[in-house]
């Protein structure tokens, strides 16, 4: 079944009207209304591209809980810098951590309903210690310090007191659009702080800012912990511990 | 564990169930309220698995499940066409899957809930993802009987293979993004030029990409 007029079919218009049928030309369209050979044509085409979307659609993506856990803080480095590479590259992926930022970061009292327990007055007795942040050697690697390299991201800081390290960077390398960034850190034992399993557990953590209204959620887990995403401004962090608090007194942004 | 603790460990659902509504309405006025009671519940549920525990999770938690649910930022989208108590259902379904195939083990209620609306995220992402998926309906065009010899050959590829394939199609690294765009992550052209104006100004610049693709993938799939 030839194409009853082929001068009307330039290479790649078929093509071009699978790809965008709204965009195509009144011409085309006409014609392919009158061709049975092109008609048949853009319906195996279009047919085929259906298909393929399907079965390609979100394939090398990771399934939700990896990007729930990765915003919770719970992924361990190599599955978090896996998917920090994949990230670089997909938009949906990027949203879908947004979407799960602005939905954890959502206030809850409930999630905050310790109540009054014998462990949670304990916790009151608890001495409160403040940890000073480290100055970075001198000489060391712009990239430990700058994770990611981006220009605009936040330097590595670590703040120490006794023998507790706690470590944050910028999680996303750059502050969003509206100046906002999120932190992520990891809290433990300063004898071995690159070892998770001397990561201490927290057992709350809470976020002041001078503008309680822009104060924003916190997570943590297994010695990991995730803040904002935080408008620019100045912070303080509470790190219960079992068996002390430690506060970061002026976490600048 | 305190001597008050194993009171509470011993309460049956049915008490727990009653101080937790009384606790929850006491945290709801400011008063001193006392968790315990909810996250016993909890416990309960993940513990035993039994359908009493399970269901009296589900009546004290169910109206902040759904709260979570309207409340997400992806409800607009999903909330449309399908009404909250499904996600409140899977959010509830998928703890229950989490906790069978890796027993959860939480010590406050704030982690249990904590838990428990991450699952609602999940819930509502994986709709999100869903809702993308679903076929656009295709532009009128004549109802010409035609085989589809392509059916076969892309059923019969795993999407590593088939995207493979489109790779070797591909000819610069603008298609590469384009193709990812469309195929992958489920893009329509005209968004295109919104999301990545500098590489695709207008909307004939991703017709001709993709045309040039297409056409491609065409001779390959049909020579």
């Amino acid at each position: 079944m030839p194409c009853i007029d082929p001068q009307a079919v330039p290479a790649g218009a078929l093509a071009g009207y699978v790809t965008d049928p709204e965009g195509s030309d009144g011409a085309l369209r006409q014609h392919i209304a009158r061709c049975d050979a092109c008609a048949s044509e853009v319906k195996i085409m279009t047919s085929a591209l259906a298909r393929m979307n399907q079965r390609l659609s979100r394939f090398d993506c990771p399934d939700v809980t990896t990007i729930d856990a990765y915003v919770a803080g719970t992924l361990d480095g190599a599955a978090r810098a896996s998917l920090d590479a994949h990230l670089a590259g997909c938009s949906r992926c990027r949203d879908e951590v947004a979407l799960t930022r602005q939905a954890l970061a959502q206030d809850d009292p409930l999630l905050a309903w310790y109540g009054p327990g014998p462990a949670q007055r304990a916790v009151a007795a608890v001495r409160r210690l403040i940890a000073a942040l480290v100055p970075p050697e001198v000489g060391e690697p712009a990239l430990a310090v700058r994770l990611r390299g981006a220009d605009d991201a936040m330097p590595l800081r670590t703040y120490a007191i006794e023998d507790v390290m706690i470590t944050i960077r910028d999680a996303d390398g750059s502050p969003a659009t509206d100046g906002s960034r999120t932190l992520d850190g990891l809290i433990s034992a300063a004898s071995s702080p690159e070892i998770m399993s001397a990561s201490l557990p927290i057992a709350a953590l809470s976020l002041a800012s001078a503008s309680p209204a822009r104060v924003a959620e916190t997570e943590a887990e297994f010695g990991t912990f995730t803040l904002g995403p935080l408008a620019p401004g100045h912070y303080q962090v509470a790190f219960t511990l079992p068996d002390r608090v430690v506060v970061i007194e002026d976490l600048d942004l | 564990m305190s001597g008050h603790d194993h009171q509470v460990t011993d309460l049956p659902l049915t008490s727990l169930t009653t101080q937790c509504d009384n606790e929850r309405a006491k945290f709801r006025s400011r008063e001193e309220a006392d968790p315990r009671f909810c996250l016993e519940i909890i416990h309960r549920a993940l513990a035993t698995n039994t359908d009493e525990a399970w269901a009296a999770l589900h009546e004290c938690f169910y109206h902040d499940v759904r709260r979570w649910v309207v409340t997400h930022p992806a409800a607009p989208t999903i909330l449309r066409r399908e009404d909250p108590d499904i996600y409140v259902q899977e959010a509830f379904t998928r703890l229950y899957q989490s906790n069978r195939n890796h027993p959860i083990d939480v010590s406050s209620l704030p982690e249990a809930l904590s838990f428990l609306r991450r699952c609602v995220n999940s819930a509502m992402l994986d709709a999100a993802r869903a809702t993308r998926r679903e076929p656009l309906p295709l532009d009128p065009i004549p109802d010409v009987p035609a085989p589809d010899p392509l059916e076969p050959v892309i059923d019969e590829m795993s999407a590593a293979e088939l995207w493979q394939l489109v790779e070797q199609c591909l000819n610069t690294a603008q298609e590469r993004h384009l193709a990812r765009l469309l195929w992958i992550e489920g893009y329509k052209p005209r968004e295109v030029p919104e999301l990545f104006p500098d590489e695709f100004p207008t909307i004939h610049d991703v017709r001709r990409c993709s045309a040039n693709v297409v056409e491609r993938l065409r001779r390959r799939f049909r020579p």
